[in-house]
């Protein structure tokens, strides 16, 4: 019941969400290899150039974008409600860095080596968040109810 | 219908492998690859004013420090309007405080000190040697062994290259940055462009998005890095690193900077051997650094590593602090290591780079002075 609530969007929300999903999924782990190679090498400066800023402020929205639809239908799976939960939070927290690293016009908060910290793990909740939900909406609901009306052999559930 | 869904997974984690290879190589490409914007000189803390070459100048030339006091030489130097002309090394213009031809500088930044390591104005230009009226360099090829650890039991051999540095005018310590398109060349191409002697790697600042770099008196970027050490080499000879944090600018521009760099981490901490670097390279690596004694005697030092167990093993970064410590150096700083440490003499690599070195858009060199 509440997998088809999650589910209960309109065709392009969905389809919005699956993307917005995946663009998650990609920048979490692109972000979590900048994490590494920087905690090898940090004179490479990964973390912290304009660009990885720019990378990290997407993976924020996106973050946001994925985990905020999970708290507003309530999802009964109390694990993927805390991870969205948090990855919301964590990614709030991160867009503030980066907002008043704007404000500052220089390498400030978000370059922090605490900071790094924080979007490495706002990546990774990212990452979980984003590959749940790529498995909760894997399954079409219009498809499976017509499979099933047509006495097909049905889904999965 | 399970087929179905095997081949629908395996496409759409196809996809996203493609899209994430595609999202990696473009982000290396705009980050690493790609020189960043905004090379051009901001300002300028040195004004090259050619001075005949006989006027004997009792401190490096520094105008329009903004510090109260005026240099002399900086009144002494010839009108604004006649600075594009090149010093004639014959028929010095202003023949008032001409004696002796030469020394150049022998009063510059080493007072006078070291009058030995100098030539009387012939060249003198060896295989581990250069010796001219202003410039002296020294090179060793050295080979001490390192424990791994301080409980080990036995040690592992180290090979470093040593350019001992004496030099009368600050403008013979210079930097070189890469005019390809690319701004990659390798350290003896730039060394050899730039007329160097010596030129070890220099901070790979222009690859960076922040960091304060100044370079022969030009300032090419003023953001500090929040990790980075700083290193300054002021016009008065004197160098100064600075902990991340504790960086003040305004002081640093006060002062008359010749060369900023960050990379890091510093080395020497009053003197003295430090454990604790701003770095996360700490382990064994090829390494390059500038060691600073006093005024006008400077050190350029190139560790070879990544190539054990016979030749070099490369230093870990409290190794390298106390090997600066131990060269009687007062300040040290760490330079672009790695592939990139690499020490030309001579117009040809001298050192022995790991997998046979690589391009560099900076390096730090020695040659004459630019008056």
């Amino acid at each position: 019941m509440k997998r088809n609530e999650l589910l209960g969007f309109s065709k392009t929300g969905r389809a919005i969400r699956v993307i917005v999903s995946h663009i998650t999924m990609l920048l979490a782990v692109l972000v979590l290899v900048l994490f590494v190679i920087d905690h090898v090498n940090d004179a490479m400066q990964f973390m912290s150039s304009r660009l990885s800023m720019w990378v990290i402020a997407i993976l924020a929205l996106s973050a946001f974008e994925s985990a905020v639809p999970n708290l507003i239908l309530h999802d009964a799976r109390a694990f993927g409600t805390v991870i969205s939960a948090h990855t919301c939070l964590l990614a709030g927290g991160v867009l503030m860095l980066f907002a008043l690293e704007m404000i500052n016009g220089a390498p400030g908060p978000l370059s922090s080596r605490t900071a790094r910290w924080i979007v490495a793990v706002l990546a990774l909740f990212a990452l979980v968040t984003a590959v749940s939900n790529i498995v909760a909406l894997w399954d079409n609901p219009d498809k499976r109810r017509r499979r099933r009306t047509h006495g097909g052999s049905g889904g999965e559930n | 219908m399970k087929n179905f869904n095997a081949k629908k997974i395996f496409l759409v984690v196809t996809a996203d492998v493609l899209l994430f290879a595609i999202l990696l190589l473009g982000f290396a490409w705009f980050h690493h690859a790609r020189p960043k914007r905004g090379l051009e000189s901001m300002q300028s803390f040195f004004n090259a004013t050619p001075r005949p070459v006989s006027q004997v100048s009792p401190t490096p030339v520094m105008t329009e420090a903004p510090t109260p006091e005026p240099t002399e030489t900086a009144s002494a130097s010839p009108e604004p309007g006649a600075s594009e002309t090149p010093a004639a090394p014959t028929e010095p213009p202003t023949p008032e405080p001409t004696t002796e031809p030469t020394p150049v500088y022998m009063d510059g930044l080493l007072g006078g000190k070291y009058a030995e390591k100098f030539t009387d104005g012939e060249v003198i230009y060896t295989d581990s040697v250069y010796r001219s009226a202003n410039v002296c360099i020294e090179i060793s090829d050295q080979e001490i062994r390192v424990k791994p650890d301080p409980g080990s039991s036995y040690t592992v051999p180290v090979h470093y290259y040593l350019a001992d540095i004496y030099i009368h005018d600050i403008t013979s310590l210079r930097c070189g940055i890469s005019q390809s398109s690319n701004h990659k060349d390798r350290v003896e191409d730039l060394c050899n462009q730039n007329n160097g002697i010596v030129a070890t790697s220099g901070d790979y600042f222009i690859f960076h998005s922040s960091g304060l770099a100044i370079r022969n008196g030009e300032l090419y970027r003023d953001s500090l890095h929040p990790d980075q050490d700083v290193c300054v080499l002021y016009q008065d000879g004197t160098m100064e690193t600075y902990l991340k944090g504790q960086v003040d600018l305004e002081y640093i521009y006060s002062k008359m900077p010749y060369h900023a760099w960050s990379f890091g981490p510093r080395l020497l901490e009053n003197g003295l051997p430090m454990t604790q670097f701003n770095t996360s390279v700490e382990t064994w690596n090829p390494r390059c650094a500038i060691g600073y004694y006093e005024p006008g005697h400077y050190c350029l030092i190139v560790v070879d590593g990544r190539q054990e167990p016979d030749y070099s093993y490369g230093l870990k970064m409290g190794d390298l602090s106390q090997l600066m410590y131990d060269l009687g150096c007062t300040e040290a700083y760490n330079l672009d290591g790695g592939m990139t440490a690499m020490m030309a003499f001579n117009g040809s690599i001298i050192s022995r780079p790991c997998g046979g070195g690589r391009q560099n858009c900076d390096i730090v060199y020695v040659a004459e002075p630019l008056n």
